[in-house]
């Protein structure tokens, strides 16, 4: 019986030190890299849709920044290249969502296939593309990075998560691109970044 | 019954693999649900309220906990009905089901494209299986199993949805991620923090109070289980002391037949001598006489329920005749109150039942010069009592009480006797009473039902 009380008390005192851990790992996680703030002049214009690229549910998050600044803007996590008349700046909100994909009945090449039209369309029509990464690194991986790289052609800015960049995946992806990114600590700072690009 | 092992065994082998298919097949048939967890983390963002969070994450890690709870089960079942368990080791059978289980895993993860959580998965995996081992060899049953497997699997769930683990890669699954980016987007992480060890600590300590409820009651009916058994035995064993008392009271009837067979033999050696037809017809009545005798003992012990009526006078004359005294310090005596009544018993049965009261008296240690012993004889309302009183050592009292169990003596003897007199003697309606006083001396009251048209006759008289 004591050593059953002990056992539990070990498990329980491991949790807490793992946790406590935890702590102080996040504390230190946003402190590696330096971040722009934010761009120096606006690029963006209103009016804006807001569209996902892999329909995870951080496209939702993004219109309620955009709502919260007062950008006027359509949020269509599906929309096609013909959803892009009367637009001026077509934002990305880049996340592969295997569940949020079925919950639309599509498959991975049909998103990408959208995606790319919508570029094309986006090219064409002289808009501007902004890209908006809040998964973070755990939600990286092979089609996420996919996606992001197929957006990552033809953005002309790009805001995402310090932690999603551990492997230079997004800095390389800027350079190479030529396009300006801004990388935030927490979910919450993208609003700051993102406003700058409209005013 | 090696057949019916084989076919539980079988059918137990199809139930896991039944359960496995189930489990795989899982994301398949609560595809809706998980949409309507997409949709609830939706609401959550659109309205501001982590309350739909909660939901979703509730929704989810009960997905997770009954997809895990059946391939872990379908898995154990397969593999302990199996050959295996027999040709493996202990930690090798253990080792291969949990291989399998994150195999399975895996597998669905790829077919479905769904991410699993491995972290948390194995953490689950591995307390369940220690609370399988210790539970399941316990009780064998795989209810038991399940419903402490469900809780530790869900319990774990629990800890995708906290942003605090994320920097362990426990939570790295779609829908925990999107929870936990939504939660941190609503500035809900120390709520999700929070709701994640409210429900991990109860349901984990849950867990292993109910495992060790039902180890613990498993336990009690295995040991309830073996007192019956020991108790069944020995009722058994004193049924067989019984058995063999009676065969002994056979074999007393049988030597008592020789008396009448001995009469028998010298009236008729007299026959063939005598020319008297007086003394003839006298010898062949007296033959007769033997022959109705033997008859009746032979018939009052064949058929055990037999009764008849009789007179008392001629009970105890049968007793005192069957009755061994030989030796010269006992001292015997009969005090026969008033006009004896008719009885209706098993007149052999009795006799046997009072000769065996009446042997323990003789057997008693004593401690003054001489055994006393004596009988006395008298009607009371509608009974016949027959009290037997000794002058030997006496019984304690704290003894009294055990004096009818089979197999119970204070003398080395048996310890038959007494139980055996007392079921003839309420074969026969009647009743036995022992009162004793240490060093004093023992007395047995035996009460016998008279027969009914002496009592109406009595009744008759009285008016």
């Amino acid at each position: 019986m004591r050593s059953k009380v002990l056992r539990a008390a070990l498990a329980a005192a491991m949790l807490i030190f793992l946790a406590l851990w935890g702590l102080g790992s996040l504390s230190k996680a946003g402190t590696k890299l330096h971040t722009l703030p934010g761009l120096p002049r606006p690029i963006a214009k209103e009016t804006v849709l807001i569209t996902s690229a892999g329909q995870s549910t951080d496209s939702y998050i993004i219109r309620d920044i955009a709502n919260q600044l007062l950008i006027r803007n359509f949020f269509m996590p599906q929309a096609k290249a013909a959803d892009l008349k009367d637009i001026r700046t077509l934002v990305f909100v880049a996340g592969y969502s295997p569940l949020g994909i079925k919950l639309h009945g599509i498959s991975y090449e049909e998103e990408k296939g959208r995606i790319s039209q919508l570029l094309e369309k986006a090219e064409h029509e002289g808009l501007t593309v902004l890209t908006v990464y809040i998964g973070g690194k755990q939600r990286r991986g092979n089609k996420n990075d996919v996606l992001i790289e197929m957006i990552g052609k033809k953005t002309d800015y790009l805001i995402g998560l310090r932690e999603a960049d551990e492997d230079d995946f997004l800095g390389e992806l800027a350079r190479s691109n030529g396009f300006p990114l801004t990388l935030v600590k927490e979910i919450n700072d993208v609003s700051g970044p993102f406003a700058s690009a409209f005013r | 019954m090696v057949t019916q092992n084989m076919k539980r065994h079988k059918a137990m082998m199809t139930g896991g693999a039944l359960l496995v298919c189930l489990g795989l097949l899982f994301p398949l048939f609560t595809q809706y649900v998980w949409f309507d967890i997409v949709v609830k983390i939706r609401e959550a963002i659109n309205a501001g309220d982590s309350g739909h969070l909660i939901l979703a994450s509730a929704s989810a890690n009960f997905l997770y906990a009954v997809q895990c709870t059946m391939l872990f089960l379908g898995v154990m079942l397969v593999i302990h009905q199996s050959e295996l368990k027999q040709t493996m080791k202990r930690i090798e059978v253990y080792l291969l089901s949990f291989s399998v289980i994150l195999v399975l895993h895996w597998l669905n993860g790829l077919v479905f494209d769904l991410p699993w959580e491995p972290i948390s998965t194995i953490m689950a995996l591995l307390i369940t299986l220690f609370l399988f081992e210790r539970l399941f060899e316990e009780t064998y049953n795989f209810i038991q199993v399940s419903i402490v497997s469900v809780q530790v699997f869900f319990a774990f769930q629990w800890l995708n949805i906290m942003p605090l683990f994320s920097i362990y890669r426990i939570g790295q699954s779609d829908i925990s991620y999107s929870i936990k980016i939504a939660g941190v987007y609503l500035q809900a992480a120390t709520v999700l923090n929070f709701t994640g060890f409210a429900f991990f600590l109860p349901f984990i300590t849950s867990a292993f109070i109910t495992a060790t409820l039902f180890m613990s009651y498993s336990k009690n009916i295995h040991m309830m289980r073996e007192n019956y058994e020991k108790e069944s035995e020995i009722r058994n064993m004193r049924a067989k002391a019984l058995e063999n008392r009676i065969y002994q009271e056979v074999k007393s009837l049988v030597h008592d037949l020789k008396t009448p067979l001995v009469t028998i033999r010298g009236l008729n050696s007299l026959l063939t001598l005598s020319n008297n037809q007086g003394k003839l017809e006298e010898y062949s009545d007296r033959i007769e006489n033997s022959v109705t005798k033997m008859s009746e003992m032979i018939s009052s012990f064949l058929y055990e329920s037999s009764r008849q009526k009789l007179k008392a006078t001629d009970l105890i004359s049968y007793i005192r005749a069957q009755l061994p005294l030989e030796d010269e310090k006992i001292k015997f005596d009969i005090h026969i109150e008033g006009e004896l009544p008719e009885i209706y018993v098993n007149k052999i049965r009795i006799a046997r039942a009072v000769i065996n009261i009446l042997e323990n008296a003789i057997i008693v240690p004593y401690k003054h010069p001489y055994k006393l012993i004596r009988m006395d004889v008298k009607p009371e309302d509608d009974k016949l009592l027959i009290i037997i009183q000794d002058n030997g050592i006496g019984i304690n009292e704290a003894d009294l009480p055990r004096i009818w169990e089979v197999g119970y003596s204070t003398n080395n003897t048996s310890g038959l006797g007494l139980p055996f007199a007392k079921q003839i003697i309420e074969d026969n309606e009647g009743t036995i009473a022992v009162s004793s006083q240490p060093d004093q001396g023992t007395s047995v009251t035996i009460s016998l039902p008279l027969d009914i048209r002496f009592i109406e006759d009595q009744q008759e008289r009285q008016r």
